[in-house]
């Protein structure tokens, strides 16, 4: 790992961003999460309906706390990467200048990538442990859910930025809030190759994702 | 045109550059910077004088042909346009590392992240460049007396700066480093009179502070503004360069001729971009056709860089009003 790689990510975020999203969001998902902890005690000694339905809803309704991020992420990420826009990135001349530029601003990239896995990861394992104790819950499930959490957070983080106004992040967003909260609902219902097709799905979107911010970080060097 | 070609030592030295953008085409066959004075690069909107400053400062790298720097010491080659072809773009930025770090580049658009704050500028300059000097920075950020302080908490972005704050900061950033040349896109055009004046100065101190070694080629509108430190100007219209020389070469080749109404029809053919009114006809001639003017009794004097450029300029403009 380069040397400078945090500093360069504190070029591109405020200190404020960056208490916001690695320390306070987190730690609200964590705690919503836990104040349903006692009503899951009644839960926890009966186990999860046999009815796929239910169980659905009643991992959805745990894991709200944690589904939010598909909302929060593309709306935080106006604070961090707002110049990259539908086809090139604004602001790059100066980087552009320097033989670092365009690593130092894929550092920054991966950083803050780094921090959606992390952070996302944390919270569903914080979750699993610390909820879903004892709830017999399917562990490939829940992983699958995660992964594909992470595939709508980066399908939500292209739309806004290809949109690239406040009001159109704020309804894509919310659009795939509603689409991500109705597959874990039904989710349990559905046969298994849907949870293969899910993450595969997930994994082209998360690598769409980093190839286009690639694309147009190369792109900011063409005049096209 | 070889490298011997050139008639003096060059800080750059482009060859064969050619690029198509839409209907416009940048094609430059030879062309020599000098080393050691400050250039002027002079058109009009459209000319493609950005399009070549971004060439040359690596910035841009869809093209063909190469780009010298320093006696053929380093060079930029471009990686040609075919989209297909182009391949990773990381070894180009690899192997001009050491040239980027020799070169200053300020730009009116899109320079900085709107979003960064005047102290993430210092601190990305810190990072990008190993030749930065933050004490020599702050020195000229309080010099130009740029508005960096915070408000309140929170520290000014590059975005709230007006457009002269903007290029004073842009500014700011390449001086504080030890480059060899300074490239500089439209440095003039946002500033005040009085902004403008202490450019000229510190281009001025730029090129001193080593002599023959430190070279400025600026684009400008300005020309009036910068004509006192300009050594050496280059005329661009539609991608070709119309004209170029030392600017005292300039002054001997063409001269300024102010003729009456009676001498309209015979002085307009010799004169380039002329100017008509009730009271006679004004224009650029050749120095080689004074004999003709002052014997029709027209009025011969010594051109200024702007009547010498906006005369060839206007020659081949479709600006008519």
């Amino acid at each position: 790992m380069k040397k400078n790689i945090f500093r360069e990510y504190s070029i591109f975020t405020s200190p404020l961003y960056r208490l916001v999203m690695w320390l306070l969001i987190p730690g609200c998902q964590i705690g919503g999460a836990f104040v349903m902890k006692d009503n899951l005690d009644i839960l926890r000694n009966v186990g999860l309906p046999q009815d796929d339905f239910a169980t659905g809803m009643i991992v959805f309704a745990i894991l709200l706390p944690a589904v939010l991020s598909v909302f929060i992420e593309p709306l935080s990420d106006i604070f961090f990467m707002k110049s990259v826009e539908r086809k090139k990135i604004g602001g790059m001349v100066y980087l552009n200048s320097s033989s670092k530029g365009r690593g130092f601003f894929e550092s920054a990239v991966i950083i803050d990538a780094l921090r959606k896995l992390l952070v996302n990861g944390s919270i569903f394992l914080v979750m699993y442990f610390g909820l879903f104790d004892g709830l017999n819950l399917d562990i490939c499930r829940y992983v699958t859910i995660f992964i594909t959490l992470l595939g709508f957070l980066c399908l939500g983080l292209y739309l806004s930025r290809m949109g690239g106004t406040f009001m159109i992040s704020v309804m894509s967003s919310l659009l795939l809030l509603y689409v991500y909260a109705g597959y874990i609902i039904v989710s349990f219902m559905l046969p298994g190759w849907v949870d293969v097709l899910a993450i595969v799905l997930s994994c082209v979107i998360i690598v769409f994702y980093f190839f286009d911010i690639h694309k147009k970080l190369e792109r900011s060097y063409f005049d096209e | 045109m070889d490298m011997k070609n050139c008639e003096f030592k060059n800080a750059i030295h482009v060859s064969n550059v050619v690029k198509k953008y839409n209907s416009f085409e940048l094609n430059i066959n030879e062309l020599c910077i000098p080393e050691g004075l400050a250039t002027a690069l002079i058109g009009e909107n459209g000319a493609g004088k950005s399009t070549f400053l971004n060439i040359i400062s690596g910035t841009r790298l869809d093209y063909k042909g190469t780009v010298n720097f320093f006696e053929d010491e380093e060079a930029f080659k471009g990686i040609g346009q075919d989209k297909k072809n182009r391949g990773n773009i990381d070894p180009f930025l690899k192997t001009t590392e050491k040239l980027r770090e020799r070169i200053g580049f300020t730009s009116p658009n899109d320079f900085f992240l709107p979003e960064w704050t005047v102290k993430q500028v210092k601190d990305a300059s810190k990072l990008l460049f190993s030749n930065f000097d933050e004490e020599k920075y702050d020195r000229i950020v309080s010099d130009l007396d740029i508005p960096v302080d915070k408000i309140g908490k929170k520290w000014k972005k590059v975005s709230e700066l007006s457009d002269g704050n903007k290029m004073k900061l842009e500014l700011a950033t390449v001086l504080a480093r030890d480059t060899d040349i300074l490239i500089l896109d439209e440095p003039a055009s946002p500033l005040d009179p009085l902004m403008r004046d202490t450019l000229c100065d510190m281009i001025q101190s730029y090129i001193e502070s080593k002599p023959g070694k430190r070279s400025v080629f600026f684009s400008t509108h300005n020309i009036a503004d910068m004509e006192k430190i300009t050594d050496y100007a280059i005329i661009m219209h539609k991608g070709g360069v119309i004209e170029q020389g030392f600017t005292e070469d300039l002054k001997e080749k063409y001269i300024m001729v102010k003729g009456d109404e009676k001498v309209i029809s015979e002085l307009k053919p010799l004169m380039i971009g002329s100017h008509e009114s009730s009271m006679g006809i004004e224009g650029l001639v050749l120095s080689e056709n004074r004999d003709k003017c002052e014997a029709m009794g027209a009025v011969c004097e010594v051109p200024t860089l702007t009547e010498i450029s906006v005369s060839l300029m206007k020659q081949r403009s479709k600006v008519r009003i």
